[in-house]
């Protein structure tokens, strides 16, 4: 991963192609590869849809490699969404094929002069673009289905749009394919969908026939760190057995529980019909309908939450909803039917549009963080917006970011949610997939042999420092971007009304204070 | 539902007891995520409650339940927590996400210390009550088969729903069903054809 794939849209008689050396982003992989490009080439303050935004998509630093969980990749753009940076991270084959390919990123620049449609097709002979307006409008499912019958089945993954990333829309997705080729897999936040459409490119397709898994600089240590890696991985409770039985739609039940689940556009936190459709349910209906109740997104991942959403007559339908589907399509919307959800999961992914973003379109509202108030901070104050998963790579306890933090006291959450963020925008960075973190919060070793794949992987020693200090390089970047984007703190607040209108039934309001929140970067 | 209306419902309960094959028995599981009431000496802690009431060891408690919910809010201390007579406890084997983290007791704790629960009072009523407990993801194969040996108290029109639903194999593997002490026809629980006599329901396997 050596070079960018550089296409400029913008060339009066087609696209131009340019290869060029990674250069000074050497050492980069992932989302710190999309901020560290946006956020030095782009300029903040320009239209997300126009020209002078740029597409990254950058597989993380060990996809292509044998190490687990590392099938990850980041797509980032200036948000027409938000306005901001954006990282949108995706599973499914693509981030392996690439990285096998040997591109740290494609970058998409410039703006077509026409409204054709591209296709990209790269393989180890190198780069073809042709414009393809067969392709006009067709959802993902029919796209991929052409793109197989043209290419053939066995060794390619797409990256592509449907009808929404077309038209532009700010909810638009851009789907990555899983090993079964079913175009299931989603960078789902921020609309980066709209900004490939911007461009004018409705598919890449990924073939890495003839080319061989990277190798790490360090592969006796590399394979031993792994070894101990998929071990901690497969024996914890959530990683080896809770996400890989009921995937993260077991929070179903648990959010209902303490009231902090999207219910009826936020009225309420918990629903009565729960049960019927939380992850255990959705598990023994996948597995009598002759699906899968266990199921990886791309080769090499251990976890395997996933699964396989068969109808009532045992037909594909689409991948097993996960949390965030089946609140913002089911509880948030008042729907106590997985078939519903399910159907809806296959219409979002089909036409290209974030599933969060459609549920709560149609219920207006997100998860609370009334409930669960550290969250709220985080959904405050990340630069990628109010992101779930932009806070989520826990290892504070191992890492000590920061100092020790008292949990009983509330402030705490302030350092907390700077943690986390710090830690999971370095593990965007590597590839791997964010669910490794419930094991190495709780499993030393198991952290540490991240550590050493990272390590053995470039040949030098990887340390926890090592981890915050790129956690908050990626950070300063995309802070830095924002601001020129004109971002300012008062962006970094929650709606007004979370402070003063109680949420049922604990009737909580969040309760950090501007100031606090003020806190979060200061490092 | 009010506390004492729960109690006379339970005391109203027709029993119901299904002989079942060993395998059968996780056919069942999924009855136990919505609640159920158990029968309990109520006004102790919790960690009392798992120890001497539901027979699990401190092991099991610390490696395989991770969320432990008491009313609904997150209990952290369970040599403190007190249940008492109507309590509902909520038990997950898993929790993943960052909020199920913060769910967890732990160093995130502090995400969710508004809705944290703390003991305020004394013990309460100590005796003869009851609990309803909800059991989610792992805990229900773990813990469920047991539970349902010795017996659970469920809502009827819960229970009719879900024995109407489960497969036609079933009720053909099923051995014998005892309804309020007499034999009766498996396929009378199917597709809802069952129409319980009394609000609660005392369900049992009996696995041979």
């Amino acid at each position: 991963m050596d070079k960018i794939l550089r296409i400029d849209m913008s060339g009066a008689g087609g696209p131009q192609v340019n290869e060029v050396p990674i250069g000074e982003y050497a050492g980069l992989g992932g989302r710190a590869l999309t901020s560290a490009i946006v956020s030095k080439e782009v300029p903040a303050t320009c239209h997300a849809l126009g020209s002078e935004n740029k597409l990254v998509i950058a597989p993380g630093l060990l996809s292509g490699t044998t190490a687990a969980m590392s099938g990850r990749i980041s797509i980032g753009c200036k948000s027409p969404l938000t306005g901001g940076i954006k990282e949108a991270n995706s599973g499914g084959q693509p981030s392996q094929v690439l990285a096998r390919l040997g591109y740290a990123a494609i970058v998409l620049e410039g703006k077509p002069p026409t409204d054709d449609l591209y296709k990209v097709f790269i393989n180890k002979d190198g780069v073809q673009i042709s414009i393809d307006n067969s392709l006009k409008m067709l959802p993902n499912y029919d796209l991929i289905d052409k793109m197989k019958s043209e290419y053939g089945d066995k060794k390619i993954a797409c990256i592509s749009i449907g009808p929404a990333g077309e038209m532009k829309m700010c909810s638009a997705s851009i789907a990555c394919t899983d090993m079964e080729l079913r175009p299931a897999r989603h960078a789902g936040r921020g609309g980066v969908g709209a900004v490939m459409g911007a461009k004018g490119v409705k598919v890449i397709v990924l073939d890495d026939t003839g080319m061989a898994m990277r190798s790490p600089k360090d592969p006796e240590k590399f394979k031993a760190a792994n070894k101990i890696f998929v071990e901690g991985l497969t024996s914890h409770p959530v990683t080896g057995e809770g996400l890989p039985a009921y995937g993260t739609n077991v929070l179903t039940n648990i959010l209902s529980e303490v009231g902090g689940y999207p219910t009826y556009n936020f009225k309420q936190g918990s629903f009565d019909g729960a049960s019927k459709i939380s992850g255990e349910t959705q598990a023994e209906t996948e597995t009598a309908r002759g699906g899968l109740a266990t199921h990886g997104c791309h080769r090499g991942c251990v976890i395997r939450c996933s699964g396989v959403y068969n109808d009532k007559d045992g037909h594909f339908l689409t991948k097993q909803p996960e949390y965030e589907t089946v609140w913002a399509h089911g509880g948030n919307c008042g729907i106590d039917d997985l078939d519903t959800i399910a159907m809806l999961d296959f219409l979002d992914d089909n036409y290209g549009v974030d599933t969060i973003e459609m549920g709560n379109a149609i219920a207006v509202a997100m998860e609370d963080p009334r409930a669960v108030q550290g969250i709220g901070v985080t959904y405050a104050t990340s630069p990628m917006g109010a992101d779930h998963t932009a806070g989520y790579a826990v290892a504070q306890n191992v890492l000590k970011v920061g100092g020790d933090v008292d949990a009983l006291k509330p402030e705490g959450q302030v350092e907390i949610s700077r943690n986390l963020q710090i830690a999971t925008a370095a593990i965007d960075s590597t590839g791997m997939c964010l669910f490794i973190a419930f094991a190495i919060l709780d499993q030393p070793e198991t952290f540490q042999a991240m550590l050493d794949i990272i390590g053995a992987y470039s040949g030098t020693e990887f340390t926890a420092d090592g981890v915050t200090e790129l956690g908050k390089k990626v950070l300063t970047m995309e802070r830095d971007f924002n601001a020129r984007a004109g971002f300012t703190k008062a962006h970094d607040r929650l709606p007004g009304y979370f402070k003063t209108e109680a949420f049922p039934p604990h009737n909580v309001t969040f309760g950090v204070t501007d100031e606090e929140l003020d806190k979060v970067f200061d490092w | 539902m009010e506390t004492t209306e729960i109690r006379e419902q339970l005391q109203k309960a027709v029993t119901l007891s299904l002989d079942l094959a060993e395998k059968q028995i996780a056919d069942l599981f999924l009855l136990l995520q919505k609640g159920f009431f158990v029968s309990a000496c109520v006004g102790c802690t919790i960690h009392d409650f798992f120890i001497e009431q539901l027979g699990l060891s401190p092991e099991y408690i610390q490696s395989r339940i991770q969320g432990i919910f008491l009313d609904g809010k997150p209990a952290d201390d369970l040599e403190i927590a007190i249940i008492r007579d109507g309590a509902r406890l909520t038990l997950s084997g898993t929790m993943p996400g960052l909020v199920g983290i913060a769910l967890r007791r732990g160093p995130l704790a502090v995400f969710r210390h508004s809705i944290t629960h703390r003991e305020a009072g004394d013990y309460g009523y100590s005796g003869e009550g009851f609990v309803q407990l909800k059991l989610l993801n792992l805990l229900m194969k773990d813990m469920g088969p047991e539970l349902l040996r010795k017996g659970i108290y469920i809502q009827s029109t819960d229970l009719a729903e879900y024995l109407g639903n489960l497969p036609t194999g079933f009720w053909q593997e099923c051995k014998s069903v005892s309804l309020d002490g007499a034999q009766v026809a498996p396929e009378m629980f199917q597709k809802g054809r069952w129409i319980p006599a009394s609000e609660m329901a005392k369900f049992s396997v009996a696995p041979g």
